[in-house]
C-alpha cells in the first residue's frame, strides 16, 4: 500500500527544503531519510549516487527525524507509521542548539514558514488530501516481539529465523517466570509492532503472559499465541478469543511468518 | 520513544473585557492543563505592567472546549478534546456580566454562564480581529487541529476484580462514590449490547488509577492480570485492596513504585480521590 507523505529537510547549507513523497507503508524511515539527503547533498546521476554509498550511510547520524507533534521518530520505524498529519522533520543535529532556541522554537520556525499564507502549495494540498488524516500504526523500533520461557526458547528462535529472512526486525524476550513489570520488557512492548507468545501447559498460567497480553490489548497492538503441547481449550478466557498457531502444526508454523508480515507490514 | 515529551499545539482564547488574547501555546502532551494556564496567567501578568499584581492561578479560571464542556484542572494536554481550542474565563468578574455572559452574582464555573452566547461572541470576535483572524483559520485549517487526542480521564478509579468478588467490589466503589469518586464497574458500567472487550480498553484509558480487589481468585484469573498489564503499560496508579478469606498480596507488583497496598477499610480515607490534581 502506498501512502503520501511530506517531508521537510532543514540543513545549515540548504535551509528548509519540503518535499512531498509517495511510498509503500512498509518503507523504512531510514530509506526515506537516506533519499532524501541524496537527492539534496549529493550530485543526482547514476554514477555519481553509486559513488557516494559509504558518505550517505555516514550522512545519516548527522540527522534527526521528528513529527509534526515533535515526536521522536526512529529510523527503524517505517513510512506507515509516521503520525498524523504525515508529516516529518528531517533535522541536522548540529542545528538544535540553545542558541537556536533548541529543538522546540527551531520546529516552531520551520511550521511557521510552511504554514504562512505564501507557504509551499504542496503542503497546503497535502494537509487539504485524504492523506493527512490516514491514521498511521503505532511508531515502533521493531517489529516483532517474541516472548517464550527459557524452555521454548528454540520454537521461538525457529519462527525468529523465518521472520529475519523475511526482512522484519525482531527481539527475543526470555520470560522468567513470576518476574514482571521491568521497565526493559515495558519499553519493548511499546516499541514492537506486534507480539508473538509461545505458550506451553507450565508457562500458560504465569502471570507476567497475561500481562504481557494485557499490554498488547490495551496498545491495540496485535498479539499472535504459539501453541506447544498445549490445546486452545486450555488457554484462559482473555486470550482464547485468540486466532492461535500450533507449533506441531507444521503447515500452520510454515504459513505463519507470511501472515506476520502481511499483518506487520500490510502486504 | 517516551510518548510524555510529546509537544502539542493548543489555541488559547482569553475572555475578560471582551476578548484579551488569542495565542497558540505549545506544550508537553503529559502537561497538566492546570499548570499551563498559570504559566499562561503568569506571563500575561509580566507583559501587562498595568495589570494589578495579584496572584492569579488556575483556580481563578474556568476554562471550556470548542464543545463549551468545562474542563477539569487535573487533565493533561493531550486530552483536550479536538480541535485543541479552548475559552477561558474568570470564574467569577464583571466584565462577564457587562457582556451579559452571566448574571450579576452569578459563578462562571457553574450553569449559569450563557455557554452558547460566549461561544458566539469569542469565536466570532476572534475571527473578526485583523490579526487573530488569521491566526485561528490557519490553525483551524492546519496539521495542529487533527491531532487526536487520549480521551478525556472520566473515571477517578478502574475496579478491577474477579467475578466472584463482585459485591466486594461493587461496595469498595460505592465507598468511593460516597467520597465523590467516579468509578468503572464493568458489570454495572457497561451497557448492554456494548463491545465490551472494547468498553474495557477505552475505560481503562480513561481512568486515573487501578484499584485491584486482591483476592486469591483475583490471583487466578487471566482477565484480572490482564488489566494489570494495561494500567501497568499506561503507567497507571494500582492500589491493591487485599480482600476476601484469602487475601492476595501480589509481590512482585508491589515492587513498583506506582503501586500502594491500602487495607479495604483505609480506602475511604484517601485523600487522592476525586477532584485531587495528579502530581
Amino acid at each position: 500500500m502506498r501512502r503520501d507523505i511530506y517531508a521537510v529537510l532543514v540543513t545549515s547549507t540548504n535551509g528548509i527544503t519540503p518535499r512531498a513523497y509517495s511510498d509503500d507503508t512498509h518503507t523504512l524511515v531510514s530509506d526515506l531519510v537516506t533519499r532524501l539527503i541524496l537527492v539534496h547533498n549529493h550530485p543526482v546521476t547514476p554514477e555519481d549516487i553509486r559513488a557516494c554509498v559509504k558518505p550517505i550511510s555516514d550522512d545519516l547520524g548527522r540527522y534527526e527525524v521528528w513529527s509534526w507533534d515533535a515526536q521522536s521518530i526512529p529510523l527503524q520505524a517505517r513510512a506507515g507509521q509516521i503520525p498524523k498529519p504525515g508529516v516529518f522533520f528531517i533535522i541536522e543535529v548540529s542545528l538544535i542548539n540553545e542558541n537556536n532556541g533548541g529543538l522546540d522554537a527551531l520546529l516552531l520556525a520551520v511550521k511557521k514558514v510552511l504554514s504562512d499564507d505564501g507557504g509551499p502549495s504542496k503542503f497546503q494540498r497535502h494537509l487539504a488530501g485524504p492523506w493527512s488524516h490516514w491514521t498511521p500504526r503505532p511508531l515502533s523500533t521493531f517489529d516483532v516481539l517474541l516472548s517464550a520461557s527459557a524452555a521454548d526458547d528454540t520454537v521461538a528462535i525457529d519462527i525468529e529465523k523465518q521472520l529475519v529472512a523475511r526482512g522484519l526486525s525482531t527481539v527475543r524476550s526470555i520470560r522468567p517466570a513470576g518476574d514482571f513489570g521491568d521497565e526493559t520488557l515495558r519499553r519493548q512492548l511499546l516499541e514492537c509492532q506486534m507480539l508473538l507468545s509461545v505458550l506451553t501447559p507450565s508457562s500458560v498460567h504465569d502471570p507476567r503472559v497475561a500481562i504481557e497480553t494485557g499490554a498488547c490489548w490495551v496498545l491495540a497492538k496485535p498479539f499472535v499465541p504459539v501453541l506447544s503441547k498445549i490445546a486452545k481449550t486450555e488457554l484462559p478466557p482473555s486470550m482464547a478469543a485468540r486466532q492461535c498457531v500450533e507449533a506441531g502444526d507444521a503447515a500452520a508454523l510454515d504459513r505463519l511468518p507470511e501472515q506476520i508480515k502481511l499483518l506487520v507490514l500490510g502486504r | 520513544m517516551d510518548q510524555s515529551s510529546r509537544k502539542r499545539r493548543i489555541f488559547l482564547i482569553v475572555i475578560d473585557h471582551g476578548v484579551e488574547l488569542a495565542i497558540y501555546v505549545d506544550s508537553q502532551v503529559s502537561t497538566l492543563l492546570g499548570d499551563l494556564l498559570d504559566q499562561v496567567v503568569r506571563s500575561m501578568l509580566d507583559y501587562d505592567t498595568d495589570q494589578p499584581r495579584r496572584l492569579l492561578s488556575f483556580s481563578d479560571f474556568a476554562v471550556f472546549d470548542d464543545s463549551m464542556d468545562r474542563l477539569p484542572d487535573d487533565i493533561r494536554v493531550g486530552s483536550i478534546p479536538a480541535p485543541g481550542l479552548l475559552f477561558v474565563v474568570p470564574r467569577s468578574a464583571t466584565s462577564l456580566v457587562e457582556l451579559e455572559l452571566i448574571e450579576p452574582g452569578k459563578d462562571a464555573s457553574g450553569s449559569e454562564l450563557n455557554l452558547h452566547r460566549m461561544h458566539f461572541f469569542a469565536y466570532h470576535s476572534v475571527r473578526l480581529d485583523p490579526d487573530w483572524g488569521p491566526r485561528l483559520n490557519r490553525f483551524l485549517a492546519g496539521p495542529d487541529a487533527l491531532f487526536e487526542p487520549d480521551p478525556l480521564p472520566i473515571y477517578d478509579a478502574f475496579v478491577s476484580f474477579s467475578t466472584a468478588d463482585f459485591l466486594s467490589a461493587s461496595n469498595l466503589a460505592l465507598t468511593l462514590e460516597k467520597q465523590g469518586a467516579r468509578c468503572f464497574l464493568a458489570n454495572t458500567s457497561i451497557s448492554a449490547g456494548s463491545l465490551w472487550n472494547d468498553e474495557l480498553r477505552v475505560a481503562l484509558k480513561a481512568s486515573r488509577r487501578l484499584v485491584l480487589v486482591a483476592s486469591g481468585q483475583a490471583a487466578e484469573s487471566s482477565w484480572v492480570l490482564s488489566e494489570i498489564g494495561a494500567a501497568w503499560m499506561l503507567g497507571l496508579p494500582i492500589i491493591v485492596v487485599p480482600t476476601g478469606d484469602v487475601p492476595w498480596v501480589p509481590g512482585p507488583i508491589l515492587d513498583r513504585e506506582e503501586v500502594r497496598l491500602v487495607s479495604y477499610d483505609d480506602i475511604a480515607g484517601l485523600p487522592d480521590f476525586a477532584g485531587q490534581r495528579k502530581t
